[in-house]
């Protein structure tokens, strides 16, 4: 589970893509994310 | 919430101990990783000398971090200096549901927490005008004296900032009417002949509309500014934020730039995310379904105690969850059913700290074959 988009959201799913398990992400970032 | 992840019925039977490796997606992720480390460092020299430990805001809250922390900052722009890339902008609708939740409690729940459909007390808003604050609040804010100015004025500005803010503050007006209102709708139909202002002193004595204002005038959030203001929007606000008083052309070469980075980073990430397709399961994390097992991962970064009580509490005292396993820097508290895990400081120094939480989530997920 990862808060924020960059950095902790997309090491969640590249951890959760590398291991085969699931992940959960809440984005709140601004326009650009 | 997003949930995303494979599919887990052709892995959910028993483990068998022989993990395979997918070497084309590791490779992938150090190269992903070495290129992430040296170009961060290399930013951070060519921008000047490392910056202090611990850096103290205006307010004087420590955001820590120090030249560890520089290299998001530098790269993809400081978001607490401009540059939106967190929660701290118009459109996040996840703080102000909360605030606007909280409210409804507070009107129409009773002592036993049932939600009535009336409210079931009044209460009464007392504003301690003294010292506010403007800018990037409510984490640091700059301070303003307000208490010069007349309890009238500063009531009256106050009247028509909000006025002029919430037609457009989505706390507000996605909110003010529907199931349990909480009374916003009323105001913000106040118009300034309906308030009166009662005062020893007779100047003040009068209607709010009748009142000279000379108050100093607020600066908004940056992640709000060309958003809440009656004035017209303007791109450059858009792009520029917090300092577009001060706009020039370099400035919005670095805002592109910084955009750029952030789109840069994305593509690698969808590169290596799909390169990994063939590496689903590569380290056989067997008996990864969604909600079997009841423990959790999370990866973030908390910059106070309370930020760090807020966002696991609740996780851990979930239902379906019976322990969470934190990956995360910044201040953190006790908190029963959570464990703390922090990178080693050599790694967090050498590779920065996203790159360091990454890896050390990578090697906690596969020896606790926990849930992320």
């Amino acid at each position: 589970m990862g808060y924020h988009f960059v950095p902790a959201a997309v090491s969640a799913l590249l951890i959760a893509r590398f291991t085969g398990a699931k992940a959960a992400y809440q984005v709140t970032g601004g326009p650009v994310e | 919430m997003r949930l995303i992840g494979p599919a887990t019925a052709d892995r959910t039977g028993p483990r068998n101990g022989n993990s395979r490796l997918n070497w084309r997606a590791s490779i992938i992720a150090c190269v992903i990783a070495a290129l992430g480390a040296a170009y961060a460092r290399r930013r951070t020299a060519a921008d000047g000398p490392v910056q202090a430990a611990v850096s103290v805001s205006r307010t004087g809250a420590v955001r820590g971090g120090g030249s560890d922390q520089a290299h998001g900052k530098r790269i993809f722009g400081d978001t607490n200096a401009g540059t939106v890339r967190s929660g701290n902008w118009h459109g996040n609708d996840t703080t102000w549901r909360m605030c606007h939740d909280l409210n409804r409690i507070l009107m129409y729940a009773d002592a036993e927490g049932r939600v009535h459909d009336q409210p079931v007390r009044r209460f009464f808003s007392v504003v301690d005008g003294i010292v506010a604050g403007e800018g990037n609040g409510p984490l640091d804010p700059t301070p303003k004296r307000v208490a010069s100015c007349s309890r009238a004025a500063i009531q009256w500005r106050w009247m028509r900032f909000v006025r002029g803010s919430w037609v457009r503050c989505r706390p507000v007006a996605g909110r003010a009417a529907g199931v349990w209102p909480v009374g916003v709708a009323r105001s913000w139909d106040l118009r300034a002949d309906d308030v009166v202002v009662r005062s020893n002193q007779v100047q003040y004595a009068a209607r709010a509309n009748s009142i000279a204002t000379g108050g100093p005038a607020f600066q908004p959030h940056f992640g709000w500014k060309g958003y809440v203001e009656i004035e017209r929007r303007r791109w450059r606000r858009r792009v520029l934020g917090y300092r577009h008083e001060a706009a020039n052309s370099v400035m919005v070469v670095r805002a592109v730039a910084t955009r750029a980075a952030l789109m840069a980073l994305y593509a690698m990430c969808i590169v290596a995310y799909y390169a990994a397709v063939p590496g689903v399961g590569c380290l056989d994390v067997r008996g990864a379904t969604m909600f079997a097992n009841r423990d959790r991962d999370v990866l973030a970064t908390f910059y106070t105690k309370n930020w760090c009580i807020s966002h696991l509490t609740p996780l851990a005292r979930a239902a379906n969850v019976s322990r969470v396993i934190a990956i995360v820097d910044g201040p953190t508290q006790p908190i029963n059913g959570v464990t703390y895990v922090a990178p080693p400081r050599w790694m967090v120094r050498v590779l920065g700290r996203a790159i360091s939480k990454f890896l050390w989530g990578m090697a906690t997920a596969v020896r606790t074959r926990r849930i992320l």
